[in-house]
């Protein structure tokens, strides 16, 4: 049981376009432009718009649901209640928007005039521009591409070139050393992420996340055969997303509030806002990868989405947890648990999936 | 009288990557800060990057995307932030 | 025992320590704060179970108080000052009294309840009112009035004492009001202006006298009754000459 997001969309452009305002354009007779409204590159095109905004808003609201899942289940663990706006706790985030929202606009006197407006923007886009390849179910998706998993990754590498320049433009000390340690931790967490990625590849031999699913439909769940790399790429994707305990970048004790320090108002909000909008990337792209998607019990009864978003929350579940437990790694510490750690047990991965795969077990 | 319309969208679009390459590229020369100048590099390699995925290669693409933006220009970056500037002809103390 | 010392050590800090354990320790508190409630206590509507001995800001029994003063002198942070108010008492036919009763700035009071402790008649009382915030800085300050409470049994507080020489014995600690400081007078310094006599909040002072000097007139002497008097050195503060000091009971 899935929704077809294509099929529903371009059903009700073509109702919208042509039944409804194509018949008052009749009865007014202006044919022309009946006609052109009603050409199919025209339908595709606004299918394509309507398609995109809607995954932008369920993309959105997911992260704004993580931000609240973070600080409910945060203050859980903390023996506290969390946020009380709202039912639940729920308006928090919206109050929070609303408070940045009204916020001037500062640009500091050493910063670089043209560098530091457009870091943020160039940050949101790139975390914006995620969605695209994150399918939701068999129906729910923007793009099927057969090369969506290694499109997110490359948009997750531009993130440390966005992130060095804004730590750059910002002139101030905190910033340039926060976006140093983020640009140098992202891009060596960057390695190990990928070769276990490789292992998926290799045993699924596709790059398309529908397919990789699809795959584990099929056999099973690629956490089974490749523990060690769900566990490598986890780990890395904590990096990645520049969490507890791998938040050096931001870490308050030392560097104000990182690369971010001189940010304020609504820029301050867009970075927040890309932080957890990664982490919904990097949660789902672990549900897609390792934990088979959207695929679980009763797929008649519980929709497909459903379930994907479930495994979502679940993998943010210890994204939180880790947070909670334990302590910031230490500076020299980062770059030795990624190259000494990290880098031979994704190989180890690496052969155990290639291993697998000659011997045709999967 | 209808005129009919005929127009190649590839080569539109084309022509507008290929001018924001040009531009950026020109740019990486023309502009002082050294910094600024990796910046319009990376929009070059983007640029450059869009136009395989033009030409039918979105695999390259994406690839030159990952490499180039996410990891040479970085890595330039580090170049230039762990020089010291006064070999860059800047002031000497900063 | 350093070696016992260095396994518990390695113990600690391997990757169980550091990862596995907190993360254990962590899901146990989370589960336990998911069955049962956090310990937050949402605080306009709830509020926490204040101890018996609870010290919120001094209260006022108006009519036990004799206005001596004790609670001004004893205050650490000088918050209390006496001020002249009318009575509540009326009686039918009489113009309304003018009292001294204590004025308390609760803004820099910080609730140690001395005031309580030391005041002779109890009239000073420890509530356990402790939401004082204000908007302005002038409503932080209880007049007399304002500064009434309601008496219940927890709310008086007192100095209680044993004294050394009864320490082993059997003996409950208690307010020792005998054993009190009382004003004594300087014979050569005293003009006999019964000021003190007048101003004692108690009339434990009278004056005596106890002869006549050369031009005939009475010499006057303050004579301080033990058992009235409260100790609250009001006599010292208006004598003219400061020619009474306070003979401490050691």
């Amino acid at each position: 049981m899935y929704l077809d997001l294509w099929g529903l969309v371009g059903g009700l452009v073509h109702w919208l376009m042509v039944d409804v305002i194509g018949t008052i354009l009749n009865w007014l007779h202006i044919y022309a432009l009946a006609e052109w409204l009603g050409s199919p590159g025209v339908l595709n095109i606004v299918t394509i718009l309507v398609v995109a905004l809607i995954i932008l808003i369920v993309g959105m609201l997911v992260s704004i649901t993580l931000i609240w899942q973070e600080r409910k289940m945060l203050g859980r663990f903390m023996d506290r209640v969390g946020t009380q706006v709202g039912p639940f706790g729920l308006f928090q985030n919206f109050a929070d928007a609303f408070k940045v929202l009204v916020k001037e606009y500062i640009v500091p006197n050493a910063a670089d005039r043209l560098i530091y407006p457009l870091a943020p923007i160039l940050i949101i886009g790139v975390s914006m521009a995620m969605f695209v390849t994150i399918p939701y179910s068999q129906g729910f998706y923007m793009s099927n591409s057969s090369l969506s998993l290694i499109l997110t990754l490359a948009l997750f590498g531009v993130i440390p070139f966005a992130v060095l320049l804004g730590g750059w433009a910002s002139n101030n000390k905190y910033t340039l050393i926060g976006g140093m340690r983020a640009a140098a931790q992202t891009c060596a967490y960057e390695v190990p992420m990928l070769l276990s990625v490789a292992s998926v590849v290799v045993l699924t031999g596709s790059m398309s996340l529908m397919e990789i699913v699809t795959y584990q439909q099929e056999n099973l769940w690629l956490i089974i055969p490749l523990i060690i790399g769900f566990f490598v790429f986890l780990i890395s994707m904590i990096s990645e997303i520049e969490r507890v305990p791998f938040d050096l970048p931001e870490a308050e004790a030392e560097l104000v509030e990182g690369w971010g320090t001189e940010y304020g108002g609504m820029r301050f909000g867009l970075i927040m806002m890309s932080e957890y909008a990664r982490a919904f990337v990097g949660s789902s792209l672990i549900a897609l990868l390792f934990l088979g998607g959207w695929d679980g019990l009763l797929p008649e009864f519980i929709p497909a989405g459903l379930w994907f978003l479930l495994k979502v929350l679940l993998v943010f579940t210890i994204f939180i947890w880790a947070r909670a437990a334990l302590p910031r790694v230490r500076t020299d510490q980062i770059l030795n648990i990624c190259w000494k750690r990290l880098l031979p047990l994704a190989a180890i991965n690496l052969f155990i999936a290639v291993f697998f795969k000659s011997m045709g077990w999967f | 009288m209808a005129v009919v319309w005929s127009v190649e969208w590839d080569l539109v679009v084309f022509l507008l990557i290929a001018a924001i390459t040009i531009i950026a590229a020109l740019a990486v020369i023309w502009s002082k800060e050294i910094v600024r100048s990796v910046m319009w590099l990376s929009l070059v390699f983007v640029g450059v990057g869009a136009t395989y995925i033009l030409l039918g290669s979105e695999y390259l693409g994406i690839i030159q995307i990952l490499i180039y933006v996410g990891a040479v220009s970085v890595l330039m970056l580090f170049g230039i932030m762990l020089t010291k500037r006064r070999l860059l002809g800047g002031d000497r103390y900063e | 025992m350093a070696d016992k010392q260095q396994t518990r050590k390695e113990k600690e800090l391997g990757l169980s320590g550091f990862i596995l354990r907190p993360m254990y320790i962590t899901m146990k508190q989370f589960i336990k704060a998911c069955v049962n409630r956090p310990q937050t206590v949402l605080y306009p509507w709830e509020k926490l179970v204040l101890p018996d001995a609870f010290r919120g800001r001094p209260g006022l029994i108006f009519d036990k108080c004799i206005g001596c003063g004790i609670c001004m002198r004893i205050c650490p942070n000088r918050c209390i000052d006496l001020v002249e108010v009318d009575d509540l008492k009326k009686n039918e036919g009489e113009p309304v009294k003018k009292v001294k009763r204590p004025r308390v700035n609760v803004g820099r009071c910080m609730m140690c309840g001395y005031c309580a402790e030391y005041c002779p008649t109890d009239a000073m009382i420890v509530t356990p009112d402790y939401e004082l915030a204000t908007y302005t800085r002038e409503e932080a300050i209880f007049d007399p009035y304002k500064l009434q409470h309601e008496w219940k049994p927890g709310y008086e507080v007192h100095i209680e004492e044993v004294l050394p020489s009864e320490v082993g014995k059997k003996t409950t600690p208690s307010r020792r009001i005998e054993h009190k400081d009382i004003p004594e007078v300087e014979d050569k310094k005293c003009i006999g202006c019964s000021r003190c006599a007048k101003d004692c909040p108690v009339d434990a002072v009278k004056m005596v006298e106890v002869g006549v000097n050369e031009k005939g007139r009475p010499i006057k002497r303050p004579v301080f009754d033990s058992e009235k008097c409260v100790s609250c050195e009001t006599c010292l503060e208006v004598c003219p000459k400061d020619a009474l000091i306070m003979k401490e009971v050691l």
